[in-house]
């Protein structure tokens, strides 16, 4: 796995700086169809961790959609990341922020469950 | 005429104030019901009466208290030990599982320059965490409250026997108050921590969470005092009660002793024609209470290591795994998992000092009623 990732990676690599002196943004282009393959890539390689944990979720008899809103909170992150990394690599700054403004309240919005569960939980502690 | 009739009327009242003792060996289970020990068994978590069951003593009956079998209780113990271990070890694992996933999330956030979005990724999955061992941690917590609540109960019904006891065997009353004040601080620490303790200890819980979920609020300082008088309390509690159980210690045997042989002596050589029938007889009652009070002994022993010993196998357990989790997480310095996890592991240590101080207490009442008998 290691090994095409890093190859996927020095080709994009390669070929993005050889269209950088001819064609911008066809080097950006490149850059990004690299990183999206790569992203892909890694996430399907996580699916069978993920579908793994869920399952030893569910063996547990906890309530598996608090994990689900955690894989959920990563991977919003994580595109959020890739996006805000890609923006910035092309030296748009002003769009690097919107881009976390709006995975922050993604994973806000998603998370408003899991704090109302925690705040029932700790009320219902609280009354013994 | 009038010293027979006086006579007749003592030996009358003696009988009747013998009369339980003398068929005590028949009527252990009757200081076992008396003791509310069924009513308090019914209450028990299905857990516990499993624990009961496999130990042999499915049925409360002073015969199946002696019939236990030392390899059984302790296979039983192990085997509890197993099951806690074996249903804590999924949950931890997903809690590891989590702190594994957050290391995972920070780790994308280290080779960026500019702001990252990782960060925020820290309280949910303290949220996380929080939720997934709140199932576990409820039916904890729950079955630590209603230990402690049974041993209080037991603790109350312990004062009736004991008087009885005291009452059957001629005891001095100045002696017997020194074991009533030991047994009856217990009892006042016993609702203490079933009244003040648990709901303090919840409340910590509480707070400790919304402190790890929300670090701007900074409430691990409120958790941090409460623990701390929480502790203070306990201390104290600890103090008084072991205070009067030493001056108990070396106070009441003696006066006991000197005073129960003064009355079986005088009853054997100065009530003329039955007073030798009531010493001998007194042999008998003593013969029976020693059985009838080893009976309920052994079985009170036995019943609070019944309701102790999952409950503290369960919380210790959580504990280790708790520990070795905020360990894991502090390894991958986040900060928010691993106070989260080091404030659940400290407010189980709270719960088990409270029950682990409720055993001893218990040990120690028990240890008080069975001691009354070596006075006769």
């Amino acid at each position: 796995m290691m090994f095409k990732i890093v190859l996927i990676a020095c080709i994009a690599c390669i070929f993005a700086l050889s269209f950088k002196k001819i064609n911008e943004s066809v080097s950006v282009a490149i850059l990004i169809a690299g990183t999206v393959i790569l992203a892909v890539f890694i996430i399907t390689h996580f699916v069978g961790a993920f579908n793994g944990m869920s399952e030893m979720v569910s063996a547990t008899g906890i309530n598996s959609s608090y994990l689900k809103i955690l894989f959920k909170c990563l991977g919003i992150s994580l595109v959020a990341g890739i996006a805000a990394d890609i923006c910035e690599d092309a030296g748009y700054t002003a769009l690097v922020s919107q881009i976390m403004l709006a995975g922050k309240v993604s994973v806000l919005l998603l998370c408003l469950p899991l704090f109302e569960a925690v705040l029932k939980m700790c009320i219902g502690i609280i009354r013994g | 005429m009038k010293k027979t009739g006086f006579f007749l009327v003592i030996f009358v009242l003696l009988l009747l104030f013998f009369a339980q003792p003398c068929y005590a060996a028949d009527e252990s289970d009757t200081y076992i019901s008396q003791s509310g020990i069924y009513e308090s068994a019914a209450a028990l978590e299905s857990e516990t009466k499993t624990f009961l069951k496999e130990i042999g003593l499915g049925e409360i009956t002073a015969q199946n208290v002696y019939a236990l079998d030392f390899f059984t209780v302790l296979k039983t113990v192990f085997d509890s030990f197993q099951n806690a271990f074996r249903n804590a070890l999924k949950t931890l694992t997903v809690i590891a599982g989590t702190v594994l996933l957050s290391a995972f999330a920070q780790s994308f956030g280290e080779g960026t320059k500019g702001q990252t979005i990782q960060h925020i990724l820290h309280p949910v999955s303290v949220c996380v965490i929080v939720l997934c061992s709140s199932a576990s941690f409820a039916a904890l917590i729950g079955e630590a409250a209603a230990g402690v609540r049974s041993a209080a109960a037991f603790s109350i019904s312990a004062v009736p026997i004991m008087c009885v006891i005291c009452a059957a065997q001629g005891k001095a009353v100045s002696a017997s108050l020194c074991s009533a004040a030991t047994v009856g601080i217990s009892q006042v620490l016993n609702t203490c921590f079933s009244v003040y303790f648990i709901p303090a200890a919840n409340i910590m819980l509480a707070l400790g969470i919304s402190a790890c979920a929300n670090n701007t609020l900074h409430l691990d300082k409120a958790v941090k005092l409460i623990r701390k008088y929480l502790l203070i309390f306990l201390g104290g509690g600890a103090l008084v009660y072991f205070t009067v159980l030493s001056v108990r210690t070396s106070v009441s045997s003696a006066v006991d002793e000197s005073t129960v042989k003064t009355i079986k002596f005088a009853s054997a050589n100065f009530i003329p024609v039955i007073g030798g029938a009531i010493g001998d007889s007194a042999q008998a009652v003593a013969a029976s209470l020693a059985v009838s009070k080893s009976t309920v002994g052994v079985f009170g022993l036995f019943c609070i290591l019944a309701i102790f010993i999952p409950i503290i196998s369960k919380i210790l357990v959580w504990i280790i795994g708790l520990e070795i989790c905020s360990l894991f997480s502090e390894a991958f310095s986040l900060d928010q998992e691993t106070v989260c996890l080091k404030h659940l592991a400290d407010t189980l240590t709270v719960f088990i000092v409270v029950i682990i101080f409720c055993v001893t207490m218990f040990f120690i009442n028990f240890g008080v009623l069975l001691t009354l008998r070596g006075a006769v």
